[in-house]
């Protein structure tokens, strides 16, 4: 018993010892490797990773473009996050060849790298873009550089607008003076109606094209196959082999709502599933915005975001892909409409002092000038308290045409009575104390 | 009872033991090619050096180790190429499990090399000397290999102004000793001149004048600098 309790506390100092150890916390040396950079389409946008030595699989969406590209970089382990991370910017070499896609250890296609652009038609920070290869890349690029070329001519023509009025603005404010100082009199309304008019700013370039890229670019159907990349001088080249898994939505094309609660603005919720419903208590403010979206496997759209994440292969879970604009979400009480109610844009302004709060405003431009609004959505006012019962909402395309899918019930969870609750989580107290004096008593 | 359990979990741990070795026996049916890949003459990595086994190939850049797994065994030839530097070519005889193959790879030539430029900076050792090269369009060149280089040089005092002067007393002569700097990254070569190899008077001779030669298999490059100091710098 003595040497266990010995053998116990060593290994639980050797444990706390190695916690506790400094080069935990430190980054583990760099080490050169083969990855594979990725631009994975991830269902609406493109979003940029890399495969390092330590994943044998790259997860993509089927018969959409994906583009890869094997590359040395340095990388490294960053214990706090647990996960390798590339060090592009030191070294970054890319390895010419062949990408081979085999299926069932047969080789069934050899890619070249091809010309590729990511194209983002409500600008780089939308939610939605499409990846152009060869031809069809170099026109989207082209028509960007000339929106931006134009947009730097538009803004030239500005300044010197600018200038021109500035100069006839001195002239105005000039010639004010010497027809106040002649004794004219002058209305504000006259001064205004004379006063030169500021020209506007430019509008700017709204969508956005990246550069040229050449990769890989892989599009296939749903399946599995194994990539590898085969040197020019016809070497394999080592660490290049990796599985492919490319994979399908189990449903798609249904409507989801991220839920913007004004109490708390910045944790937004979602209701994805027709089934289910959205509990509030007491009086609520809502901003919904309705996506359409498309349900995927947990472990592989995890895995597809970035190939380090964790999955499970048996859940589902829904993706968001593609908002829904010009509706109107239709609420609801006991089948009677109460409003029918338009997406507005919204800003959020700090309170300042102690109180750290904000509140949550319309935006419009002329209050707001020079600032975009925080978020969108359609503004939902629900109160428990309201005597209207339990709410429903639906989104209607037009009047009356009620969207499939998008009926949602609001359900008020009660407050009343709830000391009972409390009531209750004392009963098994109240079990263990009847049962300790009884068992006291027939012992004495 | 006592008995049947501890069967039970000897039967067990047999078993685990029995599948361990077989997943093991099973994985070393290839040979694994490994071991450390340097610049014979500074032991610094060769960039984009291609290593070559039965197929399989494998670049480095920064690094100065390699490995090529899923060899199978038996003899092969390890072909490794890299710019700048001569092919490297070993038979080698590959077993299951790992198998050591340290490369040396001896440098061929500075690409483009038209002459070199040199900056002197006296350092607690002495006069350290940087030796730069530049190509044909006068850039300064980055990536080469260490060759078997030897400087020799004459050091003279400086005598007159700053805007006005000539070579005055010699104060050296003959061969000077290089050294290889990785941390470097445009004068990896560098000459140093020791401190006791020169005697000067600290009072007046302030300045050198350094002409240099340096001998490579590429041919012979001279340069020389004017503002040479002949004083260790108080920091």
């Amino acid at each position: 018993m003595r040497k266990f309790s010995l053998f116990f506390t060593l290994i639980l100092a050797l444990l706390l010892g190695a916690l506790t150890s400094p080069s935990l916390a430190q980054a583990s040396p760099f080490r050169e490797q083969l990855v594979y950079s990725l631009n994975l389409f991830n269902g609406k946008t493109y979003a940029p990773g890399f495969c390092p030595r330590s994943e044998d699989t790259i997860y993509l969406i089927a018969n959409e473009n994906n583009a890869v590209s094997p590359r040395i970089t340095l990388v490294y382990f960053w214990p706090i996050t647990a996960r390798y991370m590339a060090g592009f910017k030191t070294l970054n070499e890319e390895i010419e060849g062949t990408l081979e896609l085999l299926k069932d250890g047969k080789v069934i296609r050899s890619l070249e790298k091809e010309d590729n652009v990511v194209f983002y038609p409500e600008g780089f920070f939308a939610e939605n873009s499409r990846m152009y290869l060869d031809e069809e890349a170099h026109a989207f690029l082209q028509k960007y550089e000339k929106a931006t070329k134009d947009y730097y001519k538009r803004i030239d023509e500005y300044y010197e607008k600018m200038r021109e009025y500035r100069d006839a603005f001195n002239k105005f404010l000039e010639d004010l003076s010497k027809r106040r100082e002649a004794g004219e009199e002058l209305s504000r309304a006259q001064v205004e109606a004379e006063m030169p008019r500021q020209p506007g700013s430019p509008e700017g370039v709204r969508f956005y094209t990246t550069p040229l890229a050449k990769n890989y670019i892989l599009n296939l159907p749903q399946g599995t196959y194994q990539i590898r990349l085969r040197a020019r001088d016809g070497t394999i080249v080592q660490d290049s082999q990796k599985n492919l898994v490319a994979f399908v939505q189990r449903r798609g094309g249904t409507i989801g709502y991220e839920i913007t609660p004004g109490n708390r603005w910045t944790m937004k919720e979602s209701s994805n599933d027709p089934s289910k419903t959205i509990y509030a208590a007491g009086k609520n403010t809502l901003y919904l915005r309705p996506f359409l979206q498309d349900e995927y496997n947990d472990l592989y759209y995890k895995k597809l975001l970035d190939p380090q994440n964790e999955g499970t292969p048996e859940r589902w879970m829904w993706v968001h892909t593609t908002p829904i604009e010009n509706v109107l979400v239709v609420l609801l009480s006991k089948g009677k409409l109460l409003e029918s109610i338009k997406r507005a844009p919204y800003y959020v302004k700090q309170i300042p002092g102690p109180e750290l709060g904000y509140e949550i405003l319309e935006y419009s431009e002329e209050e707001f000038a020079g600032r975009s609004p925080s978020f969108e959505g359609h503004k939902l006012e629900v109160s428990s308290v309201s005597g209207k019962g339990n709410y429903e909402f639906h989104l209607e395309k037009r009047e009356g045409e009620v969207l499939k899918g998008s009926e949602r019930e609001i359900l008020f969870v009660k407050k009343e009575n709830t000391n009972l609750l409390h009531v209750i989580s004392i009963f098994p107290l109240i079990v263990g104390l009847v049962v300790f004096v009884q068992r006291k008593r027939s012992i004495s | 009872m006592k008995k049947s359990v501890i069967y039970t979990v000897a039967i067990i741990l047999i078993g685990a033991g029995c599948l361990i070795s077989f997943l093991l026996l099973a994985r070393e049916e290839y040979g694994e090619v490994k071991g450390t890949i340097a610049d014979a003459l500074s032991g610094d990595a060769v960039m984009q050096a291609r290593i070559v086994v039965d197929g399989k190939s494998t670049i480095k850049f920064t690094s100065t180790s390699y490995s090529l797994t899923e060899i199978p065994p038996g003899s092969h030839t390890l072909e490794v190429t890299a710019p700048n530097y001569y092919d490297f070519t070993k038979p080698i005889q590959v077993k299951r499990g790992k198998n050591l193959v340290d490369i040396a790879m001896r440098g061929r030539e500075i690409p483009d090399l038209q002459g070199i430029i040199i900056f002197t900076e006296p350092k607690e050792r002495g006069i350290e000397i940087e030796i730069r090269f530049h190509d044909s369009k006068g850039e300064g060149i980055v990536d080469y290999p260490a060759l078997p280089f030897t400087l020799e040089g004459a050091l003279f005092v400086r005598e007159g102004t700053e805007g006005d002067y000539e070579k005055g007393r010699k104060i050296l002569e003959g061969p000077i000793e290089l050294f290889w700097d990785s941390e470097e990254w445009l004068a990896k070569n560098k000459g140093i001149i020791p401190w006791d190899r020169i005697e000067i008077d600290a009072e007046k001779e302030k300045y050198g004048i350094l002409q240099l030669v340096l001998h490579t298999p590429q041919g012979d490059f001279e340069d020389s600098s004017t503002d040479v100091k002949l004083f260790r710098e108080v920091k």
